[in-house]
């Protein structure tokens, strides 16, 4: 919901410093009213996440040697999906974010997480193989926390990182580490959603 | 040195142009609805406004005719960032100057009565 912030109609220059000061808050009231009405990035998380956990799936049934080709057509896709969703949230709430820092971040994600994935298993095995992406992933909503000046999907991401991480230490087959990570994503879009962060 | 509030950009000082840039700056572009909204603005004053910071090259007006009802886009140019940062700066240098202790005078104390 749209939140409205009238400034004080105080300040004229020279400012005096509690003017400037009032000032400041009010701009401070703006910023995070708008940050409000962008909302929290729930949805590439639900997307991702889907699409890392379905991934889960094909490594049972196939094998891991599905995943390039799977995440070769997955990943534009998904960029896709979320890319048409916030444009669509934007002509309906009038109030859009940086569109384009964060599509070329989406983009160089998928692009590192790919890479990762080849190098990784072939320089450490599977387990290798299916954690870098995993941590290139953290360092990735890293970059969109900054953007967007949010910490609390970084946060979750790392958290489901480490739980993944555990996992695959402690022996879990490649596909439950795939699901593992896929399902805790879903489960932080979902707790931004619930948390409010996303009306 | 110079007060800094001598050095607050006319084009930006002014409450509801700084609204304005303080929230398209924080997202990447708004319509004109929303900002209205947001601002409590008329619309004879917020175009008036956008009028003078599009003059200033601070930010960029968009008409989208493709859309089924005509809408208006703002965008903040990266002028139009880096005004902003500076007023806030500004802004905030004016607080601190106050905030700071003032230096004394020689070390003088001053004499008893």
């Amino acid at each position: 919901m749209q939140r409205k912030v009238p400034l004080r109609q105080t300040l004229t220059a020279p400012a005096s410093p509690r003017q400037a000061t009032e000032l400041l808050g009010d701009l401070a009231d703006l910023r995070q009213s708008t940050r409000r009405s962008l909302g929290a990035p729930w949805f590439p998380l639900i997307v991702f996440g889907s699409l890392t956990a379905l991934a889960g799936v094909l490594v049972d049934a196939f094998g891991p040697s599905v995943l390039l080709a799977y995440w070769l057509l997955a990943s534009p896709a998904g960029l896709l999906a979320v890319r048409r969703h916030y444009r669509a949230r934007g002509r309906r709430r009038g109030v859009t974010g940086r569109g384009r820092p964060a599509w070329m971040i989406g983009v160089m994600l998928s692009c590192l997480c790919l890479a990762a994935g080849i190098v990784g298993g072939r320089l450490g095995g599977a387990p290798a193989g299916l954690l870098a992406p995993v941590w290139i992933a953290v360092a990735g909503y890293v970059a969109f926390g900054v953007l967007q000046r949010r910490v609390a999907p970084a946060l979750g991401v790392a958290a489901c990182a480490a739980v993944t991480t555990v996992a695959a230490a402690g022996g879990a087959p490649s596909w439950a580490v795939e699901v593992l990570f896929g399902a805790g994503l879903i489960v932080v879009g979902v707790l931004l959603v619930l948390a409010g962060e996303e009306r | 040195m110079s007060h800094p509030s001598r050095r607050l950009d006319d084009a930006v000082h002014q409450r509801t142009r700084l609204g304005i840039l303080a929230v398209l700056c924080e997202g990447g572009r708004a319509d004109f609805t929303y900002l209205r909204d947001t601002l409590e603005l008329t619309d004879g004053n917020l175009w008036s406004n956008l009028a003078k910071l599009e003059e200033a090259g601070l930010i960029a007006v968009d008409k989208d005719a493709a859309a089924t009802r005509a809408r208006t886009w703002l965008t903040p140019t990266r002028a139009g960032r880096d005004a902003l940062a500076g007023e806030i700066a500004a802004l905030r240098e004016i607080i601190a100057s106050v905030e700071q202790p003032r230096p004394e005078r020689g070390g003088l104390r001053p004499e008893p009565i």
